[in-house]
């Protein structure tokens, strides 16, 4: 703790002495939580305990039916008269009659049993009739079933010893030796929950510290005094964490204990916790995974709770939370999912993943720590956004009629949410479409996605098509210079690429593949140039060098809002190979915005970027030329670049 | 040394709202207040009074302008702003599962007050503001004059040269308005600055050395009582704040 300044210390010992007294936070949070768990448990046991007693105590009764009700009936009472061993459920035929399926239905009998003609007509087959809803029955209809096999069996013999034939039983030819370890089979299983229990503890418990540390502080208006103290929002925030992440450790410890402390004392279902074998290096590895999904876990409550106006919205807010949360926690459910990149560096999912394997004996020490640090890093950055949720302004008491979500100042804040959004969508789209018209895919994509949600942001924030998204005409120059550009900037992209090969070759299949899918033979030119070049140039430009940089230039200096703009533009598309060069013509198009001021002259360059791509003769292999071709194409871009600069300078001393 | 303790210089405050567009909550004030002094901000409910003061104790930030708190930035030393200031609002409230004695001692040490010295500082509030007989009780235990006394105990406990009270009567009865009053008074003897918020006429005309009447966002006067009086040649303060702030309203009777 000596790491922590004063303030924080005493921000977290008042915190922790406020929730300590506050008896409903206690009750609710740990005591009730380590209670209802195992007796849950036990109670589900118990219950289990008494529906299997009650079905054997119970006295099923049989009924014949069908074209051969005599012989049913004597194989029915034989059955009866030799149960199997383990079969303790009691079974008894009811007065002779052939019945129906009515009978059946109304209660009256529990099975009916009937000899019927099999589909070749040269044997027969007893069927078993039975209603699946009621357990009962089917438990009695399992054990007649079992009861007429063993009958069959002991026939079958007898008829063969007296023709001099030994009868051998059924036996299994094929047999299942597993190997593995008890224990790491055991680990295996319990590593596949474990993570899902430990966020349900973390999440009960931390849950109603959350919504009282910010949210209840909002409320009871102490939050603005203590915003007025010399303790800086970083510091609230810190000390605001770790009371939460200390009622969510106590109350995961005060559930594992219950649950351990139940196991041994044979109340509950022993777990397999028992047999399992941690090394103090694998124990280490657990350790690792837990603080970091405690902390994730910790900072996306504090988060919510700092973004809820009052205790109430806390509480509507962490629903969804909860579910956000588990979901991930799932993930060793799914077979398909293994504790290998990429899947280990989804927070949560990736942690889960790892569990199981350092539960199972069998952890990998990077894809541990991989899990750790994307968890670990998710919770930064939730951190810091609680941080600034706890001193929003429209958040203060007394100011929640100062909302400022669609005016064209709160524009700059919502953008990287508003393409994240349309990143999703677009995402969800193209799994969900992979087999439609690479064409229609293009259209959704273009038209509706990116140019329709622009449209719908700009009308949302009212945004000027001047001020916000550069939509202006260009000078001459700039436009004019926007094709030299395009070409040169291509090849010298193409060279990039060739660059990026070496580093990270492209798989020749996944290449075909992606340029089948583009350039199909049958589309006839035209429209390729609209799908591939035209609705690009435009769409795209308004979307990403128009709405999303627009938005970025008001928040960061221009360099980096390039940056920034070209790589989430790279991120869109989605194959690996195809984001270094996608970003990189991103930078071109956007320093060409910023220094033209118009997105116009990206638009031409985008689009003609394109056609240069898909309108190259076959005889011409824009990716093997000799590299002078590639840097003397750069240096032209770049003067391209210097050109526009150069034109708006010039025509700004003028006017 | 200047004894003067709060400088606000063209401070603007503006806030975008879907209803009612862009609102200039504050719009360029200036204002002085020294060592010793106190000094009102009077104004009808939505003049700019409590964004002014949330400003001034660095829980908003200005949009543009700024304010001088002992020679310390409010944008560029927020930290070093708030360990000067004590900031005690209507809408603040206290914990309630902290004794009287505990909530001293969280703000002493959370304001950086040395930690060797903040159990006789408790101690020296408890004894000034007569909290002794009940320094050991939850604060949700006590009565409204109570924790009144709490409130005040938590504003000074750090020692802070300048005090910022955003109307501080804001629902207290009678006796307690006159006793809160009375401690606030008793800040100018041991040399504070305080500035203060009120829509009280009598309030402010008794309590404050100067008056700043503040009226959507802007200052219309500032003086002492007989100045403003003279210089809208009313008859009462009362006069003097409706014929600044709607002129022609003045009352005919």
């Amino acid at each position: 703790m000596n790491v922590l300044g004063q303030e924080v210390r005493t921000l977290f010992r008042f915190e922790i002495l406020s929730l300590l007294r506050d008896r409903r936070t206690i009750l609710v949070s740990i005591v009730l939580p380590a209670l209802l768990m195992p007796f849950m448990l036990s109670a589900g046991r118990w219950m289990e305990q008494r529906r299997h007693a009650a079905i054997l105590q119970t006295s099923y009764l049989v009924g014949i039916c069908g074209p051969e009700a005599a012989l049913a009936d004597s194989l029915t009472r034989q059955a009866l008269a030799s149960p199997v061993s383990g079969d303790s459920i009691h079974v008894d035929i009811c007065a002779p009659g052939v019945m129906n399926l009515s009978q059946l239905n109304s209660g009256l009998i529990d099975v009916l049993v009937g000899v019927f003609p099999s589909a070749t007509g040269r044997q027969r087959t007893i069927r078993l009739f039975f209603l699946g809803d009621d357990e009962g029955a089917s438990a009695a209809a399992s054990a007649m079933a079992g009861r007429f096999q063993a009958l069959r069996d002991s026939t079958r013999a007898s008829m063969l010893a007296a023709t001099g034939v030994a009868y051998v039983p059924d036996q299994s030819y094929v047999t299942l030796d597993d190997i593995s370890e008890p224990w790491r089979r055991q680990g295996a299983t319990l590593g596949g929950f474990a993570v899902f229990f430990l966020l349900i503890f973390l999440l009960s418990g931390g849950a109603v510290a959350a919504i009282d540390t910010i949210a209840g502080e909002r409320e009871r208006g102490t939050l603005e005094t203590l915003l007025a103290s010399s303790a800086s929002r970083a510091q609230i925030v810190e000390a605001k964490f770790l009371a939460i992440l200390a009622v969510s450790a106590a109350t995961g410890v005060a559930q594992l204990t219950s649950f351990t402390v139940c196991t041994y004392a044979n109340v509950i279902p022993s777990a397999g916790l028992q047999s399992l074998r941690l090394t103090p290096w694998a124990l280490l590895q657990a350790l690792l995974l837990v603080a970091s999904l405690s902390a994730l876990v910790a900072s996306a409550m504090l988060l919510v709770s700092g973004r809820a106006s009052s205790v109430k919205d806390a509480q509507l807010r962490f629903f969804p939370v909860f579910l956000l949360l588990l979901l991930p926690g799932l993930a060793p459910a799914f077979p398909e999912l293994t504790a290998t990149f990429p899947f280990i560096i989804v927070p949560i999912g990736g942690a889960a993943l790892c569990m199981r394997e350092v539960l199972a004996g069998r952890a990998d020490l990077m894809s541990v720590a991989a899990a750790a640090l994307s968890d670990f890093a998710l919770a930064g950055l939730l951190l810091l956004s609680a941080s600034r949720a706890l001193a929003a302004e429209r958040m203060l008491a007394g100011m929640e009629s100062w909302r400022r979500r669609t005016s064209p100042a709160a524009f700059p804040g919502a953008v990287l949410t508003i393409i994240a959004v349309m990143w999703a969508v677009t995402t969800i789209f193209s799994l969900q479409a992979a087999s439609v018209d690479t064409r229609i895919q293009l259209a959704v994509n273009l038209l509706v996605i990116l140019l329709a949600g622009t449209l719908l942001v700009r009308k949302r924030y009212g945004l000027s098509w001047s001020e916000h998204f550069h939509f202006v005409v260009p000078g001459l120059p700039e436009a004019v210079l926007a094709v030299p550009g395009a070409v040169s900037g291509a090849l010298a992209g193409i060279g990039l690429f060739r660059l990026v090969s070496l580093v990270l070759p492209v798989p020749q299949a996944q290449m075909q593949a992606f340029a089948d899918a583009l350039l199909q033979q049958q589309v006839p030119r035209w429209q390729m140039l609209v799908f591939l070049s035209l609705l690009p140039g435009f769409c795209e430009e308004l979307a990403f060098r128009g709405m999303l940089l627009g938005g970025l230039l008001r928040r960061m200096p221009s360099v980096l809002a390039v940056v920034v703009s070209a790589l989430i533009f790279g991120f869109f598309h989605f194959s690996w190979f195809r984001m270094a060069p996608t970003a990189f013509l991103g930078l071109l198009l956007g320093s060409a915005t910023v220094l033209s001021g118009s997105v116009v002259p990206a638009m031409i360059w985008h689009a003609l970027n394109n056609a240069l791509v898909i309108f190259t003769p076959p005889g011409i292999d824009l990716g093997a030329q000799p590299p002078w071709i590639y840097i003397l194409s750069a240096l032209v871009c770049a003067a391209c670049l210097y050109g526009m600069r150069s034109a708006v300078r010039t025509r700004g001393e003028r006017g | 040394m200047s004894d003067r303790a709060i400088e606000i210089t063209g401070l603007v405050k503006i806030f975008e709202d879907d209803a009612r567009g862009t609102v200039r909550a504050v719009d360029g004030v200036d204002l002085d207040v020294d060592r010793g002094e106190i000094v009102g901000l009077l104004g009808v409910n939505g003049a700019g009074k409590t964004t002014t003061l949330r400003i001034l104790a660095t829980v908003l930030e200005p949009t543009s302008g700024t304010a001088r708190i002992l020679g310390h930035d409010i944008r560029k030393e927020p930290g070093e702003v708030r360990r000067l200031i004590g900031y005690y609002s209507s809408t603040t409230a206290l914990y309630p599962r902290l004794t009287a004695g505990e909530t001293l001692e969280f703000f002493a040490r959370i304001n950086g007050y040395p930690s060797s010295g903040v159990r006789r500082r408790v101690e020296e509030v408890v004894g000034a503001l007569d909290m002794g007989g009940f320094v050991d009780t939850r604060v949700e235990k006590l009565s409204q004059g109570m924790k009144q006394k709490v409130s005040i105990g938590r504003t000074v406990v750090h020692d802070p040269a300048v005090l910022i009270f955003d109307e501080p009567t804001s629902g207290l009865d009678v006796l307690n308005a006159h006793e809160m009053l009375g401690m606030i008074s008793g800040f100018r003897k041991t040399g504070h600055a305080v500035i203060y918020s009120t829509h009280i006429m009598a309030e402010a005309e008794r309590l404050c050395d100067r008056i700043a009447i503040i009226h959507s966002g802007r200052i219309l006067a500032c003086g002492t009582p007989p100045d403003l009086r003279e210089r809208t040649g009313a008859a009462s303060l009362e006069d003097a704040f409706v014929s600044l702030v709607a002129p022609g309203r003045e009352a005919s009777w």
